[in-house]
């Protein structure tokens, strides 16, 4: 009798352990491929525009000072910084590298720092660029002017290259 | 003698087991690592992976990404939200500012957001935002013709996507 009872008891025995082994497999498999897959670096945007018509401009305000109108040229061998009224800053370029070395990038945005100090409240720039220059040293330059709290800053091809 | 077997028989029955793995804390980690890959991936959308063979150009620009439309520049190709609308080469060697097959598509695009809007009842945009995903390498006559050709079809807002620079 007490037999019959044991070998009962013994045959409703569940195994509760749950089957973690497809799950793992799966989760496994997920997990590289979403690695390989996923962008970890972090990506921002620099908002811009073309440069608007002066005259569409000049009939809405009319301020009581001219702007300063601030420009950086990029040339093969030198970067010029011109304005209205200002005279130009020529900083020659090192290396000869598409992309500008940190020195010349520093002064320029002293340089930069120094005109907009002169004239308060110009926040604007044009980047004035060479055909082939990369994308890499426009956006550079888009830094340094930023870093000088120039931050509107427009985009414009060069009509004379090669100087 | 025989209460010392007793005792280690009782000691080895407490430290055998019975051969399966302990997964449930390594269920806890590959779960978390799991969640983390795809919160980071799924983050940004569409915006925030460029295409194949786009190196973008690194920066110290903070300002975060908004929805927009996404032309994306590489070595050889011009890509509207990722299908390839023209060649680099012909845009660059073109007398004309305007990439008149991109200045299509756009048109295409700009009326079927503007369709979109006006059935969702919101008033019509006057101008919307486009993202420009280029290469370093990327010279800047293309550059100026892709903005261009967005300016004259409704985008004059646009943003130049980056890397940020640690």
């Amino acid at each position: 009798m007490s037999l019959r009872r044991r070998s009962k008891r013994k045959s409703l025995t569940v195994n509760t352990d749950l089957k973690l082994m497809p799950l793992m497999n799966i989760i496994i498999a997920l997990i590289p491929m979403l690695l390989l897959s996923a962008v970890f670096l972090e990506v921002k945007v620099i908002e811009t525009s073309l440069p608007r018509d002066a005259d569409a401009s000049a009939a809405t305000a009319t301020p009581a000072t001219p702007p300063l109108d601030l420009a950086v040229h990029v040339r093969k061998a030198a970067y010029i910084v011109e304005g209205r009224g200002v005279d130009p800053r020529v900083l020659p370029r090192r290396g000869g590298g598409s992309t500008p070395d940190s020195l010349t990038m520093l002064q320029l945005t002293q340089v930069l720092r120094a005109l907009a100090a002169t004239h308060p409240g110009t926040t604007e720039v044009r980047i004035v660029a060479e055909s082939r220059t990369h994308y890499q040293e426009v956006i550079t330059l888009m830094d340094a002017a930023r870093a000088a709290g120039l931050v509107n800053t427009a985009l414009e091809g060069s009509t004379s290259e090669g100087v | 003698m025989r209460r010392r077997r007793s005792r280690a028989t009782g000691l080895m029955a407490r430290y055998t087991s019975d051969g399966g793995l302990t997964l449930t804390s390594m269920m806890d980690i590959l779960t978390t690592l799991l969640f983390f890959v795809l919160k980071s991936y799924v983050a940004g959308g569409e915006i925030t992976v460029p295409p194949p063979g786009v190196t973008l150009p690194r920066s110290t620009a903070d300002a975060g990404m908004q929805t927009s439309v996404v032309v994306a520049i590489d070595h050889d190709s011009i890509l509207l939200s990722g299908e390839r609308v023209a060649s680099v080469k012909e845009a660059a060697d073109s007398p004309e500012l305007l990439i008149v097959p991109l200045a299509e598509r756009l048109a295409e695009a700009r009326a079927q957001m503007d369709d979109l809007d006006r059935r969702q009842g919101k008033a019509e945009a006057g101008t919307r935002l486009a993202t420009i995903q280029g290469d370093t390498e990327v010279e800047f006559r293309v550059l100026q013709k892709v903005m261009y050709t967005l300016d004259r079809n409704g985008f004059p807002d646009i943003a130049l996507a980056v890397l940020k620079k640690a």
